[in-house]
């Protein structure tokens, strides 16, 4: 399970560790025994209850060892049926509390609530910090990572070497611990080098303390500037220690793990069921348009004329709002066919500009398009004259076919434009006969200044034309698949003439497969050369990849394909054994995806009966322009058959789910964990000053704890890997120490060493060190388990006892420090707020993943205005907020929730009139109030009786004493259910770990 | 530099072996009595958990009562108020000699005259501008300190160091650690109240009140004349008898539940706070209203301005911040200017100096003044510690291509009157151009020992023990400005 088993760290541990120093955290760790069968713990807490005259205290009934025990391993009170069974269990309490305490530590609310403890320690935020305090976007997957390891129970020497160079061992969240600190971003530095030399001192400062702090319990911040006053720390030792870290700065890497390489894997077996999905969606693509179409781009100089000089062009912004660049369009409306821009000209009024000349006779509808600017100038009347003879001076067969408001999008007529160049859409200007000569007048209208042109399309008249708006148009030729369909047609020969390829005629045309269907129930690729079929060209490609014969070879992919050895104009072409009935033809550049160039964007394809008598079946006209954004596929399926549209329908809500969980896997996973550089050497500073720089330095740790005997210029990663296999080693005096020091103040509320994070002479001393060595050392025996450690302590007569006061005690030891009984205390923000939710059965349990928000904005000027219509996301567990830096969380934040600014090895207990008001007045707890009530009359029904016996067994876990009912059932027949409901959630029972 | 922790300091760890070593408790109670006596010790159970604000005596007999701070967010530059520099008028358009090419926010532009014309006022004669005319009558009143330092040239960092004696995030803010020093005088209200700008949050926003690693209880409670405390009353839709019965049953059910628990000293506290807490709900909203003001007040600080709504708004946050130290807060802090803006809503004028300042000086000057007057004529300046102040200064250049001047944390201007001050004294100084300060140059540090050592408080001694250092507001620096005292 752990890639890194234990010894595999520790056999090329080279560091030594001073035989003796004079101060007790240095001092090899020194296990006393225990008289067989006695409970270690105990043992030593009694004896010094003992020496003072004191006793333990009876054990607490089963309700509260239960409530007290789940509390503190979730975080959540136990539930009605569980504090009955537990109760009412007949067995030994022993083995009953035993397995209660095992259940919780299975349970996933264990890991929530114990990481947050060491979160705490490490000052997790999910901003940066300090003024402008912007988002950290990717540190909740070190979050995540310090909850799962709780909950596998990570052996903590394994966490805290991944918390220093988990990069080395691929596990790229935990160095997640080096820059949790808040940090200055550039853009809040000064220009001037001093002040960015300045401020990467400080942010390495918050690396080197937090380290020391974290693991060692020293405090070596202020070897910054002097030599340790009180501590065997020299500011050289400060440096030193810096040099380890000298190479990691605040930032984010990819996460490289066991899920992520599953996750590549998914997502190409996802890509290929996708590309399945498209090529069977454009199987339910349109006929090919019997009739003729013709597009014309204002920059075709083919078709079109310039009376005048132009101003400029009016370029696309970037974007898929309407009239951009890549807009899509949808069901109804094009997507934009303008490539890109249009052309603008000053005119005058009644002042003929240009003209676009179709080249066609017969009679064709006409749709128009045009720039659109909203800066005021554009033309409101642009009119559109059809010349029929394409002689401008002669006027008598003119005819206006449209007048056009160029500052508004097609559709619209009224209000602001957008200030930017758009593509309008287009505009239906009727039915007309033409003739070869016949042209499009773009005339100057009698408002504004400017007049603009952009492409219009003509399609022959017919039956279908006349009932479509907007024009009968393909989707445009891609790399993919293109599919062309058309009436059944006999022949023996199909060709396919390549015009242009994409790139301006860059290339030759490539296609690696050519298939031709027959018009028949049973449809096959006629094309394929085992039914005798034969390939000629004007000249192929011939190497192993491309060759005429892998036009129909029957395998894809460019590795099989045929490339025209002719840039414009090439052909190939197929021949059957005998004519043949067909209907579709297949083509595409690389159906592997793979390839995305040399496709063939103007083509014809023709059948024939002898290679004399070839007809039109298919081109590329009556497709949109290559280029054109189609990401809409909702456009190019207008035009389906009613039965169809329910196959494609589930088709593409198949395509959309299929894509969204391709897109979700192949997200790149980020940490902010750092970036490891090479920095180049370390420098004493003179009194810190970033100006001042002394000797060079080698990483080394404090010369009092010992040698780690790195080279100099040992390479960036080495250098934390060593440090990490020093703090991490069970030869450390202090690790062990301070760790199991911490879980003892996290269950007791204070710990043997109530300045968990000091273990230096600054520090306290241990209230029982041999107690303190005893845990540490079977820490380290349990293989660092800190689940063996919650078991130990928490199966202890001395944790199991009753809370309440007693004279003898109280006298002696009035803070309780020796543990005459169990010391009571106020639950935490975290642990309020998600009991709350729990017993209104609001609670979300969703784990993981990006933190919910408690402020509808963030910073700037209106501050962190907190979320005051709540939803289901709202309601996850405390751990899983987005935690702004610095600032309280609405509510919660007055019970000494910490800010992420200092490091909170231990939170304040304090009790204020603000989380009075916060508990009893804010919306949050009174909805909460309302929803329990809720709650209890659907679990209960109408009894007021019962109503209340239930409040009281899901808050507090016991039934209503005969005062508490009357009182309680009288308050709420007059003032509502709710009203008791907030009252229990303000209760001083329901805020205590008993 | 002297030392690096404070005598308290060690004479805690002198106790710690002491008690390691001691057979019996007795020596170890005598000696902490002893400690007691002489210093207030950072140890919070000596707070009662019942009554947090209640007052307690400082270390020695007091100047000041209450504090009030007015704080402008956004670097106000004292080139523009009160550090008049008449070379700089001479060398107004040439460059700065061996100055810096590069300052905060990019190149240097030329050294620039200041904005606004100087006159003197006063018996004292002191030169001040006419940006602010109002104050400035009162200048003979004042004690000015021209030489602070700061430690860090950005806003938020800078902010946080005024507030709190450290650049860094998430260190107890000045008033914190004041009300945790000596409680208050007004158990019905909160002993620190931060008033922010009607504009907006100023740059550090929370950090300027925040508790840091001491008791919650200890940090400011923001609220201004526009924006009431968060959940002071309880929703609408709860009757005001359905409160009341609300507050019985949970007094019965704390008293049942107590009397299973007896003798815990934090159950009784947390009830007791449910009995502040509702006299709380009554005596804030009294305070906050200022229809009880008469109008001649109004006017005096321009409250009643309706043309310039940001000004009345911050005239009356002014009133509110009389109020406050009429009842006896312990800790007033009144924001003027917001958060950073391009220096359009605060004092931070990088582009356009002049034309922000004509908004932002008549926005601050009228009410400001109004209040220390106000204060005075109350007779509560005897009793209280004025203090107007920014994070740091700005440079005589002005930025290469702009109208406006850069953060310059060497050299800027403090003031200071009420209990225990000078009157009409200027201490310290720039040099001729205002670029850094040369004479008698004090690190806030400084200013923050000051105000400690007025109100009875050793700021050495002040201190608490967290995560291996014994914390104080002078972190391991300060000395108490002599000159400036009375």
């Amino acid at each position: 399970m752990q890639r890194l088993g234990a010894s595999l760290i520790f056999f090329i541990f080279a560091a030594t560790l001073p035989a003796a120093t004079t101060h007790w955290s240095l001092k090899p760790i020194k296990r006393v025994e225990v008289p067989k069968d006695a409970n270690a713990i105990d043992f030593f807490i009694g004896n010094k209850l003992q020496n003072k005259s004191l006793k333990f205290s009876a054990e607490a009934d089963r309700a509260t060892l239960l409530r007290r025990v789940t509390l503190d391993l979730t975080g959540l009170p136990p539930t009605p049926q569980s504090v009955a069974a537990f109760v009412r269990d007949s067995r030994n309490t022993n083995v009953v509390f035993a397995e209660a305490v095992n259940a919780l530590l299975a349970s996933p609310r264990y890991g929530e609530r114990w990481a947050q403890h060491w979160l705490d320690v490490v000052r997790y935020a999910d901003t940066h910090g300090f003024e402008v305090n912007t988002p950290r976007a990717n540190a909740w997957p070190y979050r995540d990572y310090v909850i799962r390891a709780f909950n596998e129970d990570k052996p903590f020497n394994i966490f805290a070497f991944e918390q220093i160079a988990g990069d080395s061992v691929g596990e790229q969240a935990g160095t997640g611990f080096l820059v949790a600190a808040a940090v200055l971003l550039p853009g809040q530095i000064g220009k001037d080098e001093a002040s960015k030399r300045a401020a990467r001192q400080d942010a390495l400062d918050e690396i080197i303390v937090g380290t020391c702090d974290t693991f060692l319990g020293l405090t070596v911040g202020c070897a910054r500037c002097h030599d340790h006053k009180f501590d065997p720390i020299t500011q050289k030792d400060y440096y030193a220690m810096q040099a380890f870290f000298a190479g990691v700065t605040y930032g984010e890497r990819q996460i490289e793990t066991e899920e992520t390489k599953k996750n590549q894997a998914t997502t190409k077996l996802l890509a290929e069921r996708i590309q399945k999905l498209d090529l069977q969606l454009r199987a339910f693509g349109p006929d090919v348009f019997s009739g003729r179409t013709i597009v014309i781009d204002d920059e075709d100089t083919r078709f079109t004329t310039h009376l005048k000089d132009k101003q400029g062009h009016g370029t696309n912004p970037d974007g898929t709002k309407r009239g951009y660049l890549k807009d899509p369009g949808d069901d109804k409306r094009l997507p934009n066919l303008s490539r890109g821009r249009y052309t603008w000209w000053k005119h005058t009024p009644g002042e003929d500009i240009f003209t676009y000349n179709p080249a066609a006779t017969g009679r064709f509808r006409i749709w128009l398009s045009w720039g659109v600017h909203g800066s005021g100038v554009h033309t409101r009347d642009a009119r559109y004259v059809l010349d029929r003879d394409g002689n401008l001076k002669t006027t008598n067969d003119q005819q206006e076919i449209a007048k056009i408001d160029q500052y508004h999008l097609f559709g619209i007529s009224k209000g602001e434009t957008e200030k930017k160049p758009l593509w309008s859409g287009i505009y239906d200007a009727g039915t007309h006969e033409l003739t070869q000569k016949s042209r499009i007048i773009l005339r100057g209208g009698k408002t504004g200044t400017g007049v603009t042109a952009d492409v219009i399309i003509l399609q022959e008249s017919s039956d279908t034309t006349a009932k479509l708006d907007p024009p009968y148009l393909r989707r445009a030729p891609d790399t993919i698949l293109n599919i062309e369909k058309f009436l059944p047609v006999k022949a023996k020969f199909v060709r396919m003439t390549f015009h242009e390829t994409m790139d301006n005629f860059r290339h030759e045309p490539c296609i690696d497969e050519l298939e031709v269907f027959s018009a028949l129930t049973n449809s096959v690729n006629l094309a394929l050369t085992r039914y005798g079929t034969k390939a000629t060209s004007s000249g192929a490609w011939n190497n192993s990849q491309h060759k005429l014969n892998h036009i129909n070879d029957g395998q894809y992919g460019n590795e099989h394909s045929f490339i025209s050895s002719w840039k414009t104009n090439g052909w190939v072409q197929l021949e059957f054994t005998q004519a043949q009935l067909i209907n579709r033809i297949e083509w595409a550049r690389d159906r592997n995806l793979r390839h995305r160039d040399r496709l063939a964007i103007r083509y014809t394809i023709q059948t024939g009966l002898t290679t004399n008598d070839w007809q039109t079946v298919a081109t590329e006209k009556d497709r949109l322009p290559f280029g054109t954004p189609t990401a809409s596929t909702r456009f190019a399926h207008r035009l389906l058959s009613k039965e169809n549209v329910a196959k494609v329908n589930k088709l593409e809500a198949e395509r959309k789910r299929l894509t969204a969980e391709r897109d979700h896997l192949a997200k790149p996973r980020r940490v902010y964990s750092g970036q490891f550089i090479d920095a180049g050497p370390t420098y004493v500073l003179r009194r810190g000053n970033a100006e001042q720089r002394m000797d060079r330095i080698n990483a080394r740790v404090p010369a009092v704890l010992g040698k780690l005997g790195l080279k100099l210029g040992e390479n960036e990663q080495n250098r934390r890997v060593a440090l990490a296999k020093w703090i991490a080693s069970p030869e450390n005096p202090l690790t062990a120490r301070v760790m199991v020091n911490r879980i003892w103040q996290f269950h007791f509320g204070t710990g043997l060493v109530s300045t968990s994070s000091d273990f230096g002479r600054n520090g306290t001393k241990p209230s029982h060190p041999k107690l303190l060595d005893w845990l540490a050392s079977e820490f380290i025996r349990s293989g660092w388990s800190i689940k063996h450690m919650h078991k130990l302590i928490m199966l202890s007569d001395t944790y199991r006892q009753s809370n309440r006061m007693n004279g003898e005690g109280r006298k002696v030891d009035a803070d309780t420090r020796l543990l005459w009984r169990f010391p009571s205390r106020r639950l935490e923000a975290e642990a309020i707020r998600d009991s709350i939710l729990f017993v209104s059965g609001n609670l979300n349990l969703e784990a993981g993943g990006p933190g919910f928000s408690f402020f509808k904005t963030r910073g700037g000027l209106s501050g962190f205005p907190p979320v005051t219509d709540f939803t289901k996301k709202e309601f996850r567990r405390m751990i899983y907020q987005h935690k702004i830096r610095m600032e309280p969380v609405p509510v919660f934040g007055a019970f000494d929730a910490p800010d992420a600014g200092q490091a909170m090895p231990r939170r304040k207990q304090s009790t204020t009139a603000i989380q009075t008001l916060n508990l009893f007045n804010s919306p949050f707890v009174n909805n909460q109030a309302a929803a329990f009530a809720n709650r209890i009359v659907k679990e209960t029904g109408d009894d007021i009786g019962k109503q209340v016996a239930r409040a009281f067994q899901l808050t507090f876990g016991r039934q209503p004493t005969p005062i508490e009912a009357k009182a309680a059932i009288a308050s709420a027949k007059t003032h509502g259910l709710a009203t008791l409901c907030r009252v229990l959630f303000n209760s001083n029972e329901f805020l205590f770990l008993p | 530099m002297k030392h690096d922790l404070s005598n308290h300091g060690r004479s805690l760890l002198n106790r710690r072996d002491f008690l390691g070593q001691s057979a019996t408790g007795l020596g170890a109670i005598a000696l902490t009595s002893l400690l007691n006596k002489q210093s207030l010790l950072a140890d919070p159970l000596k707070i009662d958990p019942a009554r947090p604000h209640a007052a307690r005596l400082p270390h020695y007999p007091a100047k000041a009562k209450n504090v009030l701070v007015i704080f402008c967010a956004g670097a106000c530059s004292q080139l523009e108020t009160w550090d008049y520099k008449p070379e700089l008028i001479k060398h107004d358009g040439q460059p700065l000699k061996d100055g810096p090419p590069v300052t905060f926010q990019g190149p240097s532009g030329n050294l620039a005259r200041p904005q606004y014309e100087f006159r003197p006022y006063g018996q004292t004669g002191k030169m001040c501008s006419d940006m602010v005319p109002h104050l400035a009558s009162m200048a003979d009143d004042f004690a000015f300190i021209h030489s602070l330092t700061s430690k860090s040239n950005t806003h938020g960092p800078a902010e946080n160091y005024i507030s709190t004696g450290f650049a860094l995030d998430g260190f107890p803010s000045m008033g914190a650690w004041i009300t945790y020093a000596l409680g208050s005088e007004n158990e019905d209200l909160p002993a620190f109240v931060a008033i922010p700008d009607p504009r907006g949050v100023p740059q550090a926003s929370v950090n300027n009140w925040g508790p840091g690693f001491l008791p919650a209880v200890f940090q400011g409670t923001p609220f201004n004349s526009n924006q009431p405390i968060q959940n002071l009353q309880p929703p609408k839709s709860i009757s005001k008898k359905t409160d009341l019965a609300a507050r019985d049953l949970l007094k019965l059910l704390n008293d049942q539940h107590l009397e299973r628990n007896p003798g815990d000293a934090n159950l009784a506290a947390r009830i007791a706070s449910y009995e502040l807490a509702a006299r709380m709900q009554l005596s804030v909203p009294e305070i906050s209203d200022l229809s009880t003001e008469p109008k001649h007040i109004l006017n005096m600080y321009g409250a009643d301005d309706t043309k310039n709504e940001v000004k009345a708004d911050y005239a009356k946050n002014c009133i509110l911040a009389r109020r406050l130290i009429e009842k006896g807060v312990r800790f007033v802090q009144v924001f003027n200017g917001a958060y950073a803006t391009a220096g359009r809503l605060n004092w931070d004028g990088h582009q356009k100096l002049r034309e922000q300042y004509d908004v932002h000086g008549p926005i601050m000057d009228q009410p400001t003044a109004a209040l220390i007057r106000d204060l005075k004529q109350r007779g509560l300046l005897q009793d209280t510690l004025v203090l107007w102040c920014t994070e740091f200064g700005r440079m005589p250049m002005f930025q290469k291509g702009a109208k406006g001047r850069d953060h310059n944390p060497g050299g800027f201007t403090a003031v200071l009157t009420g209990a225990g001050i000078k009157s009409g004294v200027s201490h310290g100084a720039t040099d001729e151009l205002g670029f850094k300060a040369v004479e008698d140059v004090h690190p806030f540090h400084d200013l923050h020992a000051t105000l400690l050592h007025l109100l009875g408080l050793d700021h050495e001694n002040l201190t608490v023990l967290h995560n291996g250092f014994e914390r104080r507001l002078t972190d391991v620096h300060g000395h108490v400005i002599k000159e400036v005292l009375a």
